[in-house]
């Protein structure tokens, strides 16, 4: 399946991102006919007008409903909405523009700072785009760790925006118990590796050193809270109230794909997917697919990612047998133009990075995330549905201003 | 139950007994909202670092409610308003509007993780109870609002 | 007897002098307010003002007994009030509408007062056409004019034809000689419903209402179905037909319940109210026929008569909240010179606040808000209709539990939109460009009226004992003796509005003076993300309709569009049927028969005359 990751603006010259399959890289302009995505991207979507009887239920910018600072408009004429334009330029913060012109080592603490929740991910593509260019190999204690530590991200971010769902349909026990365990993993985080959200960890080329002991460890509590948080997912799926509200809310398929380009559990609860993780060669990895495209199909593939993840984990850790201090990998700075591009898989979907480097200082860099196409998928899953579905059909996306705006 | 009348009258009586235009902010607040203060938590271009730390509040294991601290979803039933992160260009307006419908007496607590966005020294913010910095995490700011109660 | 000469008198000025806009109106409120007298004197001392004889059967009768009394009283009201209210309305339009103000005036009076069928129609016939030309004083009001007229034609051939009905029985045109004529009953039935707006004659009345200008519409809602409502009791009086009691229930409930369906999803500022008066016609209607209903049964008497009250006291209310709300709607509608309600939004606070209060004061009244007149009414007609089980008839008691259940949904949807009109029109925020009318009448008239609306809840027992009904009054639990309406003997169910608004004044008071004491209030904008508000922000009428037009989408027909909602008028789309045939058949006719043809025609006329040769030669 291929995938427009983006468009590269660059002296009145446009570039298209691509991915098929592996392959990830640069196409020409002309063959932008190929991919429908081409017009959201492109900042070509059109205002849209109100006619008729309709009226902008403007929900935002800092409004309870959303945790984040992003404004969705509602065109309803009552209870249906009707069209919706999320607006996510209140988030901006132009992170790919402070990144211009700094090097490497500051650059990566900006992806980092993209957003939060997914601050390994971005960091992890980040650096292995540097690490292409540079035509760097990490050691294999490096490779494992972020692989392992990509995982972790997984696991809590997808218990997060369960309980969001959760927190949606009122099921106030269950929403507080699901937001205890994310407090736990993320204090798990803090114990184990300095910062909750894993910042500061990867380096480029090299990761902090955490002996494989430790990581043991801390994998024998995390498998205690995955266990504790499947236990109660079961339990919850027994409440036929809650699934009712999700059953059938916000359905896509896979046209919508073609239109949107959008990937991660979204795509997977369709029935396909695009996960980069299928060409790993360090665990088997089986992608998780539901078919009916609704907001329980995307709960219950993230809620499978879950289990998937922490398996991955331990198998990752019987392979990992020996760690070695890391050292850190110096970036000479002579003044030739490097290119690299480099992904990594979030919890909702790929991350892409596509850097230009002029010795280690960056000249230009472009960061495809996930929440970019998930937010027009949201608009379009919003389409013609009633207000009440409005939360169960946001939140099960797991998309985020933060990452979307950059 | 019925004697609402009376405790309504002597609420009232009391109310007028702190002047509040005069004093610290930080000792009215003292005064005000010692046993339960309402927080509005807005970001206006963070990371989503500082807002998974509020949404990590919610948390039984922190138990906010027993403390008297309350989220609301409005500045008009805020006591206390939480700005997470430096704004951005675009966020500036709506976060002077949210300092604006604040009722009297209000704090205003700051808390940056990056130094991305727009400085709080510019911007002239009245009331402020708290201004963290770095590194933060859901028990810092906890206890941070406790301080600002005068309960910690 | 003096009052009502006083009245023809003033009347007459009014018409003389209608050159003087000015004179013209305050001669019709004086006539009014002289009407209004008379119609007090005689309701309490019936008297004849003329009883000339023509010729042979024939004669020229008026006179006020105690029904015309009634209706003159509660009529004239609204007319003087609406007459007083023109005094300035009238300057936005020609001099020939205070000719016509007067003449609708001085013809209603006789109309109420007329005794006999001859008196009665001619009169009835001048007030139609009077009105007709005075909707016509609005530009482009043709469509609508004329579907007023034929309507009111329709009432008009109906009562001709009952009338003859007597004539043919009787030898006599006087209503007294009518009694006990099935006939006549179900021809002046039908005809004075129509004029009652009663569902399925009520199709006009939409487009008719928001072209009329906004006094006459005063009039057409109030003034005009009384007397339909007026014929109606009348026949009622004159007949022991319980058939025509349960057609007159069944009628009601319909008419109640899809008036108040159509209110509530209405968007446009006039056609609200205009559906109001439907519902409410309705209400009147139920009322009356159960109470001709149980009238038959010895041991009903006092249901039968409370019925009557219930009927009297949604006719009062009717009136006074209808003229309060059409005249400040007026008065909004003229100064910011929109249609629909979204449009007029901020009527408080842009044009006056005496039309924001009228609005808001009538609307809570047709909400059945306590104390107000309308919550007295509808709790009178509920309890009327609670009192099904004292039947003995099964199928009575089915048939008005029944209607009951329309009527108490027709009363929670016409408060939903009330509550609209309120909220959109009279409290909604946004600012308008005004046009300066002079309206120093027009905010008398208001205040006069959204008072009487008041005092007629709050004081609602002076007007029971008034109207001779003091059986309905006692005194229970504390409340004073006379004070607390009673809805049946022994008692069934109590209130008493007075007491009410003691109770809650004494609280509101207190929280009013703490509120006025607090200085300590911080003013700030609507808080809506911490944008400003738009106005394609703005909550809309149709967003507001949009939950019942769901819920009730197998009533409604709703249908939603890219942008819009569509609900269908079932009503209105048969009548638009019939329309369309009735169309097609006149153009057959014009294209067959009377194309020009001379001996087509003549082949016709030749037919016809046959054919009624043989109809009058066998029929009779």
């Amino acid at each position: 399946m291929k995938r427009l990751l983006g468009i590269i603006k660059k002296h009145n010259q446009e570039q298209l991102l691509v991915q098929s399959g592996s392959f990830v890289g640069i196409l020409d302009e002309s063959q932008k006919n190929d991919f429908k995505a081409y017009s959201i991207l492109s900042d070509q979507k059109q205002s849209k007008s109100i006619t008729g009887e309709l009226f902008n239920f403007r929900l935002g910018p800092l409004s309870g409903a959303s945790l984040e600072c992003g404004t969705y408009n509602i065109y309803t004429y009552g209870e249906r909405m009707v069209d919706v334009d999320i607006d996510i330029s209140y988030k901006s913060r132009g992170i790919e523009n402070l990144m211009c012109g700094k090097n490497t080592t500051h650059a990566l603490t900006l992806s980092e700072n993209v957003c939060a929740n997914f601050a390994f991910s971005h960091s992890v593509a980040f650096s292995r785009a540097i690490e292409e260019a540079y035509k760097i190999t990490i050691s294999d204690y490096c490779r494992f760790t972020r692989l392992i530590l990509i995982e972790v991200e997984r696991i809590y971010n997808h218990i997060f925006v369960i309980s969001r769902l959760a927190m949606a349909a009122a099921q106030k026990v269950y929403a507080s118990h699901l937001i205890y365990l994310f407090d736990d993993l993320l204090s798990l985080n803090k114990k184990f590796f300095q910062s909750r959200f894993l910042k500061g960890i990867n380096k480029i080329g090299s990761m902090n050193y955490i002996p494989i002991s430790q990581i043991k460890i801390f994998v024998e509590q995390l498998d205690k809270i995955v266990n504790e948080f499947l236990k109660i997912y079961e339990f919850s799926l027994k409440s036929v109230n809650y699934l009712d509200r999700l059953h059938n809310t916000g359905v896509l398929t896979i046209n919508d794909f073609d239109d949107i380009n959008f990937d991660g559990p979204a795509l997977k609860a369709i029935g396909y997917y695009t996960d980069i993780r299928q060409f790993e060669s360090d665990f088997d990895f089986k992608p998780i697919v539901e078919t009916d495209g609704d907001s329980l199909a995307r709960m219950i593939v993230r809620a499978k990612e879950v289990q998937q993840s922490l398996n991955i984990i331990k198998s990752l850790l019987e392979k990992f047998k020996k760690d070695s201090l890391e050292l850190d990998v110096n970036l000479y700075n002579d003044s030739k133009t490097r290119i690299g591009i480099g992904q990594c898989e979030s919890p909702s979907g790929t991350i892409t990075y596509y850097v230009e480097l002029t010795g280690n200082i960056i000249d230009y860099v472009y960061i495809s995330t996930s929440s970019m196409f998930l937010f027009n998928t949201i608009e379009k899953a919003l389409k013609g549905q009633i207000f009440t579905d409005f939360a169960f059909t946001v939140d099960s996306f797991g998309a985020f201003f933060a990452d979307a705006a950059k | 139950m019925f004697l609402w009348p009376i405790y309504g009258i002597s609420k009232y009586y009391t109310k007028k007994k702190v002047d509040l235009t005069s004093g610290k902010t930080n000792t009215l607040m003292h005064k005000c909202f010692k046993k339960s203060m309402h927080v509005f938590a807005i970001d206006v271009g963070c990371d989503n670092e500082l807002t998974l730390e509020f949404y990590s509040l919610l948390s039984p294991k922190y138990n906010t409610h027993r403390f008297g601290i309350f989220f609301t979803n409005t500045p008009k039933h805020a006591d206390l308003l939480a700005i997470l992160s430096r704004p951005t260009q675009m966020m500036v307006d709506p976060l002077l509007e949210a300092i604006n419908q604040m009722p009297q007496p209000f704090g205003i607590m700051l808390l940056e993780n990056s130094d991305i966005g727009i400085p709080f020294e510019t911007l002239n913010i009245p009331n402020v109870v708290a201004h963290l910095k770095g590194n933060i995490d859901a028990q810092t700011i906890f206890s941070t609002m406790l301080s600002v109660m005068g309960r910690w | 007897m003096i009052f009502f000469e006083f009245a023809i008198l003033f009347f007459m000025l009014g018409i003389a002098l209608y050159f003087n806009k000015l004179l013209s109106y305050f001669f019709a409120f004086l006539g009014g307010i002289s009407a209004f007298l008379a119609g007090i004197v005689g309701f309490l001392h019936p008297f004849i003002v003329l009883n000339s004889k023509l010729f042979d059967g024939i004669s020229l009768s008026i006179g006020i007994d105690k029904l015309t009394g009634l209706f003159i009283i509660i009529s004239y009201l609204c007319l003087s009030t609406i007459a007083f209210y023109s005094i300035d309305f009238g300057k936005l339009f020609s001099k020939s509408m205070a000719l016509l103000i007067n003449i609708i005036m001085l013809s209603s009076l006789i109309v109420f007062s007329a005794k006999d069928a001859v008196t009665f129609l001619i009169f009835f016939e001048i007030v139609n056409i009077s009105l007709f030309l005075s909707i016509l004083e609005r530009q482009n009001a043709h469509r609508q004019a004329y579907s007023f007229l034929a309507f009111s034609e329709g009432s008009s051939i109906l009562l001709t034809l009952s009338f003859a009905a007597i004539y043919a029985k009787t030898g006599s045109f006087l209503f007294l000689n009518a009694i006990n004529n099935s006939v006549f009953m179900y021809f002046a039935f039908f005809g004075f419903i129509i004029k009652m707006d009663i569902v399925p004659f009520h199709i006009w009345i939409g487009d008719t209402y928001s072209k009329a200008p906004s006094n006459i519409a005063a009039i057409l809602s109030v003034p005009l179905t009384l007397i339909g409502a007026y014929g109606v009791f009348r026949t009622f009086s004159l007949s022991n037909d319980s058939n025509l009691a349960i057609l007159a229930i069944l009628l009601g409930a319909i008419s109640a319940f899809w008036g108040a369906l159509q209110s509530a999803n209405e968007k446009e500022l006039k056609k609200l109210p205009a559906y109001s008066t439907v519902e409410n016609n309705g209400m009147i209607l139920a009322a009356i026929g159960i109470s001709y209903l149980a009238i038959h049964d010895k041991s009903l008497e006092i249901l039968a008569s409370f019925a009557f009250l219930s009927a009297i006291l949604i006719l009062v209310s009717h009136s006074i909240s209808k003229t309060s709300l059409f005249l400040s709607i007026g008065h909004a509608k003229e100064t910011l010179n929109k249609e629909t309600i979204d449009d007029v939004s901020g009527i408080f606070k842009n044009v006056s606040k005496t039309a924001g209060s009228g609005i808001l004061i009538a609307g809570l009244s047709f909400s059945a808000f306590p104390p107000l007149s309308g919550f007295v009414a509808e709790w009178m007609l509920l309890e009327t209709f609670f009192q099904s089980y004292k039947f003995q008839d099964s199928f009575y008691k089915l048939l008005i539990t029944f209607s009951g259940i329309l009527i108490a949904i027709a009363i929670g949807l016409s408060s939903f939109g009330m509550k609209k009109l309120i909220g959109f029109s009279s409290l909604g925020n946004a600012d308008k460009p005004v046009r300066k009318i002079p309206d120093t009448t027009l905010k008398i008239a208001e205040i006069f009226m959204m008072s009487l609306v008041v005092l007629a809840g709050v004081f609602s027992f002076l007007i029971i004992q008034f109207f001779g009904f003091s059986e309905f009054l006692s005194g229970l639990l504390g409340v004073p003796k006379g004070l607390l309406i009673i809805s049946s003997k022994p008692i069934f169910g109590v209130i008493s509005p007075l007491m009410f608004s003691i109770i809650v004044l004494i609280i509101f008071l207190g929280i009013f003076v703490f509120k006025l004491n607090n200085k300590n209030i911080k003013h700030t904008k609507v808080w809506v993300g911490g944008l400003d508000l738009k106005d394609s922000e703005l909550f809309r009428t149709q967003s507001y309709s949009f939950i019942v037009e769901y819920i009730l989408k197998g009533i409604y027909r709703t249908k939603e569009y890219k942008d819009k909602v569509y609900s269908i008028d079932l009503a209105q789309d048969l009548f638009d049927l019939l329309q369309g045939f009735a169309k097609n058949i006149s153009n057959f006719l014009s294209k067959t028969i009377m194309n020009g043809n001379l001996y087509n025609y003549v082949l016709y006329i030749m037919l016809m005359f046959i054919l009624t040769l043989l109809i009058f030669k066998f029929m009779i």
